[in-house]
């Protein structure tokens, strides 16, 4: 489970440094990697597989456009939705992505019929 | 689906991109071909019944357990591996729960991972793909050349089309460049995680082998798919090997590990191979040698992609890039090591005959890559002829004129790396006459490395060097002079003079043997020798060893050599350790006089240093000589060359002004005495990270003089810019003293407190003649508070 101070930690670094943090996966290559490049490809291959888990997570559509409702709290729920579904990255760093990316956005086509 | 299985699939969560995957859905076809695998693992299975009871690798037997038939077939030549390791293997424990998995991913390497207890060898996509856009466009290229003679084609053998490849490249190159410009754009695409142009062909096609009878596939069909499969078969030993030897606790592998894991991964590769390319055993080369070429390859595009090379370390990229060569120069050793082959000649032979096959598309596609960037990597000197031209005879000449180059640059790691190149290719291609031939030169190379790596203060890394340069003499090595005379210094700086004599003559004798003996070397092993009486104190030997050298220098270099001018700087040092000042001046003289020659013509270059410590010893011996005048002038002059140097090493200036000033006062001439302190201090501020307390002791003199020539206020103000740098100075755990000067007893103090007290004593004095001096009241009282704090801290 993301704990707050996970997202926190998250929160306060750029996207740079987020996808630097799940491009250094625990395994190793033949040849060096660019981790950075590797953890923006590894965050489009988690959203386009999950968006729709995170999307029509009841606790996120039940935060989302709430007032008063900041970052941190919306990342810890996505977090806690997609942390049984990866394996080897942070769940708190995509989550933190997602949020920055905004909900409005990357939930637009699940969202589609409800506007 | 079983737990091995299931375990992995957050990881293709995180891992797979779906525009990567090889399919979107399982065919018919594809379900059969998996079936097929599998029906041939059962027999597998059934051939190694201890082995399969021991680990249970049913799972590997369901269907369900793979995405596509490669996976599947990747799998089963994995288990048709394992059972080859010996029970009694200390790694035999870790064979069971192995599983590949191919991993839909534009990163352009193969992994391996432990996860929940289960081992996973990763085999990417975008690594495959390149494989067979890289055997395509040779197919293509290899097709044009088909039949085409020419006179400057270096590569013999055509197993592979390697001769048809190279002929195309030399005579239609224009034709060839869409196929590997399609190759390079695919490799570029994937370093830079971008989605290639789709492949308009496959291996396959262009082969018109029929998928649904792979039984009857012609000789050439079959060389070619196997050159696929041999790739595949490699990385995957390759993998399994570091799954089984190495920790997964760092980040990164090493170059040992890599090393290791070829290793490892020789002998089962070798093995599987053998027994599946029964009919084309040429064929087993060729995983090495096309990975190690693929390798190189991406190394270089990653380096000079657009957006890849602002984001990789290009250091990272260069040790890597040095990593493969190494491991591609290795791998016929590593097969001897296994007695796979009788001797790494032996598979040297073919191996670099493959090598070359392969290289001369890899050496295409490197030289239209590196067009843009040849002054940045020198990919084209180092490479091609490495593998596209590895036969000509001409080649170890050329290389070796590359290290001299680099010697020449003062590039130790340039020289020494075309060393091994050149070292690697006389084990590996050479004829026994070439190979005696080069060696001399070869072993002379690395010795002149290894006299750059000692200058450069690494005794034990120059050792090694002139290990090598022994080990590819062999007994010949009494007879090269150059590697002896690098032993001889080698020994002198170990404090051994007795070997270092006996090498030294030994060189010596065999140049006079040769002939002709007036050589500027000659002359240097004299000067060495001289050098080395004159420590053991035997001067007289010592004396007419240098008269030789440089009579020999002089008919070698002409009398206004600057090796002549060195050279007598070298014989003042004799004269000077048997106390004859006069004879050490007279040389001295000679020597300076060459260097201020070659001043005014402008060709000094890069002497000043070495002219710089002429002086400093022309000085020396004056002073010696109580000759207080030309002592004087000779560190003026000094002073003057260390100003003049580029990179002024003003802590030396500062010094030798300070040296300068001392005389001058002796000699009276109390405005020179001030000039030269003021240039000593002003020098030293100017030294980064300099000592705050010498900088305190030069203003300190400073305002010492200033104050005896009756300049009070300019005294003052060195005096306070004396004490500030006192106080910046870090404090120096020392036994505190009480102020020298004071009513209370003198003690010994830290160095702060006795620069401080040096101070204080001056300050006093100006008070006690000038009692009106404000400033000179407020410098002492700064003083004290100084001293206070001093004493608290």
């Amino acid at each position: 489970m993301a704990t707050i101070e996970d997202i926190e930690k998250a929160l306060a670094k750029t996207d740079e440094e987020l996808y630097v943090d799940l491009g250094t996966l625990p395994f190793k290559g033949a040849a060096g990697a660019d981790p950075a490049k590797r953890g923006r490809e590894l965050y489009g291959n988690v959203k386009r597989k999950l968006v729709g888990l995170v999307c029509e997570a009841p606790q996120v559509r039940a935060l989302h456009g709430l007032a008063g409702t900041g970052e941190a709290k919306i990342a810890v729920v996505i977090a806690d939705v997609i942390l049984a579904h990866v394996a080897g990255v942070s769940p708190a760093s995509i989550a933190v992505l997602m949020v920055r990316e905004g909900l409005d956005i990357v939930c637009r086509e699940n969202w589609k019929a409800d506007a | 689906m079983s737990d091995i299985i299931a375990s992995f699939h957050a990881w293709e969560v995180v891992l797979d991109n779906l525009d990567l995957r090889l399919d979107g859905s399982m065919t018919a076809e594809d379900q059969a071909r998996i079936r097929l695998a599998i029906s041939g693992l059962r027999e597998t299975m059934a051939r190694y019944p201890v082995f399969f009871t021991t680990f249970d690798y049913s799972w590997a037997l369901d269907e369900r357990s793979y995405r596509n038939p490669l996976e599947c077939r990747l799998q089963c030549m994995l288990l048709s591996i394992l059972p080859e390791i010996s029970s009694g293997h200390p790694n035999y424990p870790k064979l069971g729960g192995i599983a590949v998995r191919m991993v839909a991913t534009a990163e352009l390497s193969c992994a391996s991972m432990i996860h929940d207890g289960f081992k996973y060898i990763l085999v990417n996509t975008s690594f495959l793909k390149t494989i067979n856009a890289f055997l395509i466009a040779n197919y293509k290229i290899a097709a044009l050349g088909q039949g085409v003679e020419d006179a400057r084609n270096p590569i013999r053998t055509n197993h592979f089309g390697g001769r048809d490849t190279a002929a195309a490249l030399l005579t239609r190159f224009a034709e060839c460049l869409p196929f590997l410009d399609e190759f390079v754009a695919t490799v570029s695409a994937y370093c830079d995680y971008r989605m290639p142009l789709r492949q308009t062909d496959t291996l396959t096609a262009l082969l018109r082998i029929d998928p649904s009878d792979a039984t009857t596939l012609s000789r050439e069909q079959l060389l070619w798919i196997a050159r696929y499969d041999a790739v595949e078969a490699f990385v995957l030993c390759h993998e399994l090997a570091h799954l089984l030897e190495h920790s997964f606790s760092r980040e990164h592998r090493t170059h040992g590990e890599e090393i290791e894991a070829d290793y490892h991964a020789a002998s089962l590769y070798f093995i599987v191979q053998s027994r599946v390319l029964t009919h084309a055993p040429l064929a087993i080369m060729n995983g090495p040698a096309t990975f190690f070429h693929l390798a190189t390859i991406f190394t270089l595009i990653r380096s000079v992609n657009g957006t890849a090379r602002k984001s990789v370390d290009q250091e990272i990229l260069e040790a890597e890039r040095q990593s493969i060569l190494t491991r591609a120069w290795s791998y016929p050793g590593l097969l001897a090591m296994y007695g796979l082959v009788p001797r790494p000649e032996t598979a040297g032979a073919d191996y670099w005959a493959i090598a070359s096959e392969v290289g001369a598309l890899s050496a295409a596609c490197i030289a239209r890559i590196g067009q843009a960037v040849k002054a940045e990597f020198e990919y084209v000197d180092f490479l091609n002829p490495r593998y596209f031209d590895g036969h000509h005879p001409d080649l170890v000449k050329h290389s070796l004129s590359l290290v001299r180059t680099a010697l020449h640059r003062g590039d130790l790691r340039g020289a020494r790396s075309r060393l091994e190149a050149i070292r690697h290719l006389r084990e590996t291609l050479l004829t026994v006459d070439a190979q005696t031939e080069c060696g001399p030169e070869l072993a002379n190379g690395y010795a002149a490395v290894a006299a750059g790596i000692r200058d450069g203060g690494s005794l034990d890394g120059a050792d090694a060097l002139l290990q090598v340069a022994a080990s590819i003499l062999g007994s010949a090595i009494d007879m090269s002079a150059p590697v002896l005379t690098q032993f001889a210094l080698q020994a002198r700086a170990c404090g051994d003079l007795q070997r270092a004599r006996d090498l030294l003559r030994s060189a010596i004798a065999i140049r006079r043997s040769v002939g002709p003996i007036a050589q500027a070397s000659f002359s240097d092993d004299l000067m060495s020798l001289a050098l080395v009486e004159r420590d053991a104190g035997d001067y007289p030997t010592a004396r007419a060893l240098a008269a030789e050298s440089l009579a020999v220098e002089e008919v070698a270099g002409g009398p206004d050599s600057q090796r002549l001018g060195y050279k007598f700087g070298l014989a003042a040092t004799i004269e000077s350790a048997c106390d004859n000042w006069t004879g050490a001046v007279d040389l001295l003289r000679r020597a300076v006089e060459l260097d201020e020659r070659a001043i005014v013509a402008g060709t000094l270059d890069l002497g000043l240093p070495l002219l710089a410590t002429k002086y400093r010893a022309l000085h020396e011996a004056h002073l010696k000589l109580n000759d207080i005048e030309r002592a004087r002038d000779a560190l003026g002059r000094l002073v003057d060359v260390l100003s003049a140097q580029r990179a002024v090493d003003n802590a030396a200036l500062a010094a030798a002004a300070y040296r300068l000033a001392t005389l001058e006062w002796q000699l009276g001439n109390r405005n020179a005495t001030l000039d030269r302190m003021h240039a000593a201090a002003t020098a030293y501020a100017l030294v980064i990270d300099g000592d705050p307390l010498e900088l305190a002791n030069y203003c300190r003199e400073q305002g010492t003089i200033e104050y005896a020539l009756g300049r009070i206020d300019q005294a003052c103000g060195s005096l306070r810019r004396a004490v500030a740098a006192i106080e910046a100075s870090p404090v120096r755990a020392e036994e505190p003293s009480k102020m020298a000067g004071s009513q209370e007893e003198a003690e010994p103090g830290t160095p702060q407190e006795m620069a401080l007290s040096h101070c204080f004593r001056v300050v006093k004095l100006i008070i006690e003649n000038h009692p009106e001096h404000l400033e000179a009241r407020a410098v002492l009282e700064t003083v004290l508070e100084v001293f206070a704090k001093l004493r608290r801290s």
